[in-house]
C-alpha cells in the first residue's frame, strides 16, 4: 500500500515513517506542506492508496488539502486519515465535511495507527480485487446495477461516505452526541425502477435524491450518507427535536419539483419515506453504529406499514363513531 | 525480533532528534515570553509562536515517552489561544509557560540520566560476558 504522509513537523513525519514501517507499510512518501503534497500527487507514477494528513499547517491547512485531493477523480474514494492534535469538534466537523475518511488525534497510540491502517489496507486490497469500483469511469459500463453499492456523494452538501459517518460519530465525544439525532430516508421505488437501469443512471438518481435531502435539511447542520440502494442515513448535529412528518412532506415536494426522467424521456415517479428519529445522546461506540442501523430499519418499517406514520385518530372520536 | 529491534532503534532515533530540539525550542519560548512580558497590555504578534512550538511538542511528546511534557504543552497551547483571544490575559500565561519550561528541562535531564543508565547496562552485560 502506497501512502502519502503530510505534516509540517519533520519529527512527526520521521515518527510516522517508523511506525508505518513497523506495521509493514514501507512504501511511504512524505511531504512537509500542502503544496509539496500536491506536487507529489501530480508527479507520482504509482497512485497513492492512502493519505495521512495533519490539519494545522501554514499556508494550506489539512482541511483545504483534503478538498483538493477529493478534486482528483482518481482520489475521490481513497482513504484520507487526519492525524492531528486538533481535537475540537469544529475541526472534526470541518475535516469530515471536506472528505476525510477517519480521524486520529495526536499524540497517537502506535497500536491505534497500526489498526486503522490495516483496515485501510484491507479496503485497498478489496478495491484492487474489483470489489469496490473506485472511479466513475469504472462503473459507467453496461454491467448490471449493484444496488447494495454505496455511492460517494462528496459533491452534495453535507453528504459523506457511510464509513466516514460512523468514524465521525465515534470520534466526537459522547458529550457532543447529546444534540445529535439520526433518521433514515428510503426511496421505496428505487429497487424496482433502477433494477434495469445503467449504473450511470443509478448513480445519477442517488445523487438527485441526495441533493433533495440536502436542500430540504438546510439550513440545519447535518451529515448524511448513502447506505446503498434507495437508503440514506441522516444525522442532525445540533437538534433536540425533529419534525419527521414536516420533513417528509417538504422532501417529497422537493422531489416532485425535480421532475425526474429516465434517459429515454419517460417520467420517473419517486417518493421518499422518512423513518422515526433517534437520539444519539451518550451512546457508546457500539450503540452509535446500532442506532444508525435502527434508524434505517425504522424507515423500512414505515415503508412496509405506511399507516403507522399517519396521525393517530383520537380514541374518543373513534369511540363516538367519528373515527 | 529483528523487526522489533529495528523499530526500537528507529523510535530511539526520533526520540533523540526530539530531545535535541528541546533546548532551542525552550530558548525561543523564553525569548518570546520576555518580549511579551515587556508590553503585557499590547496585543503581541509573536505570542502565537509560543503556541506553535507547544502544538508541535503536544503532538509528539507522549508518543515518544514524555506524557507529562505533552500534557503541559497542550495546556500551554490552549492558554496561548485563550490569551490571544482576550487581550490583557497575558498574566494567566505565567504558570503554564513556567511549568512547560521546567518540564522541558526535566525531560532533557531525564534523558541524559537514561542514556547514562543504558550505557551502564551495556557495560555490565559486556562485563558479564
Amino acid at each position: 500500500m502506497r501512502i502519502l504522509a503530510v505534516d509540517d513537523d519533520p519529527i512527526i513525519l520521521t515518527l510516522l515513517v517508523e511506525v508505518l514501517r513497523a506495521a509493514g507499510f514501507t512504501d511511504v512518501v512524505t511531504a512537509e506542506s500542502g503544496a509539496d503534497a500536491l506536487r507529489a500527487i501530480d508527479t507520482t507514477n504509482t497512485a497513492f492508496d492512502c493519505f495521512l494528513l495533519d490539519i494545522q499547517m501554514p499556508e494550506m491547512d489539512g482541511i483545504e488539502l483534503v478538498q483538493k485531493i477529493r478534486g482528483y477523480k482518481a482520489y475521490e474514494a481513497t482513504p484520507v486519515l487526519m492525524i492531528t492534535a486538533m481535537s475540537q469538534r469544529k475541526y472534526i466537523d470541518a475535516a469530515f465535511a471536506a472528505g476525510a475518511s477517519d480521524y486520529i488525534t495526536k499524540p497517537f497510540e502506535i497500536g491505534e495507527v497500526h489498526a486503522r491502517l490495516r483496515l485501510v489496507s484491507s479496503l485497498a486490497e478489496t478495491r484492487r480485487a474489483g470489489g469496490i469500483p473506485e472511479h466513475h469511469e469504472e462503473i459507467a459500463t453496461d454491467r448490471p446495477v449493484d444496488l447494495a453499492r454505496r455511492v460517494k456523494l462528496h459533491d452534495v452538501d453535507g453528504f459523506i461516505d457511510y464509513l466516514a459517518m460512523e468514524n465521525y460519530l465515534l470520534q466526537v465525544s459522547r458529550i457532543s452526541l447529546i444534540g445529535m439525532r439520526t433518521f433514515g430516508v428510503i426511496i421505496p421505488e428505487m429497487k424496482r425502477v433502477l433494477a434495469h437501469s445503467t449504473p450511470y443512471e443509478y448513480e445519477s438518481v442517488v445523487a438527485d435524491m441526495a441533493e433533495a435531502i440536502s436542500d430540504t435539511l438546510k439550513p440545519q447542520s447535518f451529515f448524511a450518507a448513502h447506505a446503498g440502494g434507495g437508503e440514506f442515513i441522516c444525522v442532525l448535529l445540533n437538534c433536540n427535536s425533529f419534525d419527521g412528518d414536516d420533513f417528509n412532506h417538504r422532501l417529497n415536494e422537493t422531489i416532485t419539483e425535480m421532475d425526474l426522467h429516465y434517459s429515454n424521456g419517460a417520467p420517473m415517479s419517486l417518493r421518499a419515506v422518512v423513518g422515526d428519529d433517534f437520539s444519539l445522546k451518550l451512546k457508546s461506540p457500539k450503540g452509535v453504529s446500532q442506532t444508525l442501523v435502527q434508524a434505517l430499519a425504522a424507515a423500512e418499517m414505515v415503508e412496509r406499514q405506511p399507516q403507522r406514520k399517519e396521525p393517530q385518530k383520537s380514541s374518543l372520536l373513534q369511540l363516538f363513531g367519528f373515527g | 525480533m529483528q523487526a522489533q529491534d529495528a523499530f526500537s532503534a528507529g523510535l530511539q532515533k526520533v526520540r533523540s532528534r526530539f530531545l535535541e530540539q528541546l533546548p532551542e525550542q525552550s530558548a525561543m519560548i523564553r525569548d518570546i515570553w520576555a518580549q511579551v512580558q515587556s508590553a503585557p497590555d499590547k496585543p503581541s504578534p509573536i505570542l502565537p509562536d509560543i503556541g506553535r512550538i507547544a502544538h508541535r511538542i503536544a503532538g509528539t511528546a507522549a508518543t515518544l515517552g514524555f506524557p507529562e511534557l505533552g500534557r503541559l504543552a497542550a495546556t500551554l497551547e490552549d492558554a496561548v489561544t485563550e490569551a490571544h483571544d482576550h487581550p490583557g490575559g497575558i498574566a494567566a500565561l505565567t504558570a503554564p509557560v513556567t511549568a512547560m519550561l521546567q518540564e522541558m528541562a526535566r525531560a532533557a535531564e531525564t534523558e541524559n540520566q537514561t542514556e547514562t543508565g543504558a550505557e551502564t547496562g551495556v557495560q555490565t552485560k559486556t562485563g558479564q560476558a
